[in-house]
């Protein structure tokens, strides 16, 4: 009779004591998600707070494969705007990228040479690459004098010659 | 929370300046150097001027003699180009002006070299 009173209340300890180490285990669990639930909302937070400082800035550098794409008659219509005839841009030419030693970015740079030009021309045609959505920006500017601007009383005009870059961002999976 | 970092990336990549390295411009030292030519009082021909960011990089050209020489590179001297002292030969048709590397530091005005 005393056996078998015994055995239930064995059995009954046994059911509670691992219940409890289970319970145990899963408020361990639980902290532990909070933990990281409550780390990466700070982090979400973190990462909110610079992403609207960032969004109000201006772009120094493209992403490769998302920067706006320009068609040589994007090129025509600059220099159209800088007061450069379509037959002064003699020659317009993307060179390959050149990857930045050392870091995630390219130079994605055009080379141009204008005939006969002026430098406020030329001057202006650059300030319009800088400032157009694709944004370029003057790397080397030279200019070689026209036989006719040694001529006195002429407008001095120039051969020029420009190699234009910008910034890509090349990198595929930065960490 | 990918999502997030992702944007962030690629918002960093291209907009935080201090991550992407910079490469200049001649446009600063372009418009230094043009507004620092002397209108007057000088005479002289360019036949090759070649600008890198905050460089003038080659200058070729004549003067009619070493005064126009010496006008020019005062002006160009107080424009912030650094232009050594003047080594400069007399031809025919006047003195060369050659100037090579010239560095332009924006509103330093170059010192004058004994």
């Amino acid at each position: 009779m005393k056996r078998s009173v015994s055995v239930p209340v064995f059995s009954l300890t046994a059911l509670a004591t691992i219940a409890c180490m289970l319970a145990w285990l899963h408020l361990v669990e639980s902290a532990a998600a909070a933990r990281d639930a409550a780390e990466n909302l700070a982090r979400i937070e973190a990462y909110e707070a610079q992403i609207l400082v960032l969004r109000n800035l201006d772009s120094n550098a493209h992403l490769v494969g998302e920067q706006p794409t320009e068609a040589t008659g994007a090129w025509v219509e600059l220099a159209k705007s800088a007061g450069i005839s379509e037959k002064q841009l003699i020659e317009i030419n993307r060179l390959p990228l050149s990857k930045i030693e050392k870091t995630a970015y390219s130079r994605d740079d055009v080379f141009i040479r204008l005939d006969a030009v002026t430098a406020e021309q030329v001057v202006k045609f650059c300030l319009l690459c800088s400032n157009a959505s694709f944004s370029y920006s003057p790397l080397s500017v030279q200019f070689s004098a026209t036989r006719a601007s040694v001529a006195e009383g002429k407008l001095e005009t120039w051969n020029t010659t420009l190699v234009l870059t910008r910034i890509l961002y090349t990198a595929t999976n930065e960490t | 929370m990918n999502r997030v970092e992702s944007e962030y990336r690629r918002l960093a990549a291209t907009k935080d300046q201090s991550r992407i390295p910079k490469l200049g411009t001649t446009l600063p030292a372009m418009h230094a150097f043009w507004a620092a030519i002397p209108e007057t009082g000088a005479r002289y021909n360019v036949s090759v001027l070649h600008f890198t960011p905050d460089r003038i990089e080659n200058l070729d050209g004549m003067c009619k003699g070493y005064a126009d020489l010496e006008t020019l590179r005062a002006s160009m001297v107080s424009a912030g180009f650094a232009i050594p002292p003047l080594s400069a030969s007399l031809t025919s048709s006047g003195a060369t002006l050659r100037w090579k590397s010239v560095d332009w530091v924006p509103g330093i005005v170059a010192e004058e070299q004994p």
